[in-house]
């Protein structure tokens, strides 16, 4: 039976973490091929997974990713931007090392990214980038300054990117997600978790499943009107 | 490494040709240095502008390889705009290879 991502090749950049390799297995489960990057060494061994160690803020070895994927006839169909580095300090404790490594991962890393994707994208004429976003851009906290702008930044380019790329079958979406039970809501002081779940419409944690569900959507051939949009899993 | 303006005029030739496949015959770009591309009086759109620097760039990467970006914070840092036509988007490349060494 053809699986449903059979023949496709997917970019999980990000995919270390219960987020990254979660979604690089459902691809794997589904037909796919699928490349991981990150700044470590892979988690994952598959006959169709490949992993490079990238740091995705570095222009240079986003380049060469790509020229590797291309050289072996594999530039992605469909992108994840699932890397991103978290900070809790409020603005007026915020180092500057700390603003730059988190715009680096969460903006310009996606930037890099997405630039090489669409060109790629446009020349086969199919491509899909969805971005995981943050419940931090719609839910502002004390402390999530440079993480929620990171956030709303990575937003911003999934609305103006459909209109750069005109009538190709390229879209680009976005995710913006409650809660994981992971490390980054295991370190929020408890009070704040409380209050974050409390004002959710789905009153649990988000699972993988639940994202894996939803970037599918995103993914699918046949959601090829489906662009800019920014979807809230679990809350409104 | 180094390539020369006849290679690098061939390499915007076959991505121009790739730009007028999906062009009307009326709208075929002419495969001449003289082929204005972008600015006041360009025969591309902003789209196609892209996929002109992103076939060009494949093409280099294939020859030289190695992976390229030809738009950077020196393209247009000379005053001249690189993309205005055929002929002064042959000259940047040709000078951008011989800059990447």
């Amino acid at each position: 039976m053809k699986k449903a991502f059979g023949g496709r090749v997917v970019l999980v950049a990000g995919s270390r973490g219960l987020v990254g390799e979660s979604l690089c297995r459902f691809f794997l489960e589904r037909g796919a091929k699928v490349v991981g990057c990150s700044r470590s060494q892979a988690t994952i061994e598959h006959e169709h997974f490949h992993h490079y160690i990238c740091d995705i803020g570095d222009e240079q070895a986003v380049l060469k990713m790509f020229y590797l994927l291309d050289q072996a006839q594999m530039p992605p169909d469909i992108v994840i931007l699932s890397a991103g580095t978290a900070s809790r300090n409020m603005v007026a404790l915020l180092s500057s090392r700390e603003m730059d490594s988190i715009l680096s991962t969460n903006v310009k890393g996606a930037l890099l990214i997405a630039r090489e994707a669409v060109k790629r994208m446009t020349r086969k004429r199919f491509g899909r980038i969805i971005a995981l976003s943050s419940i931090r851009v719609s839910r502002t906290e004390r402390g999530a300054a440079l993480y929620s702008m990171s956030k709303a930044a990575l937003e911003q380019l999934i609305k103006v990117l459909p209109l750069e790329v005109g009538d190709y079958p390229v879209t680009f979406n976005a995710i913006e997600i409650s809660m994981l039970d992971d490390g980054m809501a295991r370190d929020l002081p408890k009070e704040a978790r409380a209050r974050l779940m409390d004002s959710l419409a789905v009153k649990r944690f988000c699972t993988p499943q639940d994202l894996c569900n939803a970037v599918e959507f995103f993914a699918k051939t046949d959601s090829s009107y489906v662009t800019g949009q920014v979807l809230k899993l679990g809350f409104v | 490494m180094s390539l020369s303006t006849q290679d690098a005029l061939q390499m915007i030739y076959t991505s121009l040709g790739e730009i007028n496949a999906e062009r009307s015959a009326e709208g075929q770009l002419k495969l001449i240095p003289e082929t204005k591309l972008f600015g006041s009086g360009g025969d591309l759109d902003s789209l196609e502008v892209v996929n002109l620097i992103t076939r060009v760039e494949a093409l280099l990467a294939d020859r030289l390889q190695s992976p390229v970006v030809l738009v950077d914070e020196g393209a247009f840092s000379n005053g001249v705009h690189p993309f205005r036509d055929v002929s002064s988007l042959a000259t940047y490349i040709v000078n951008k290879v011989k800059e990447t060494g």
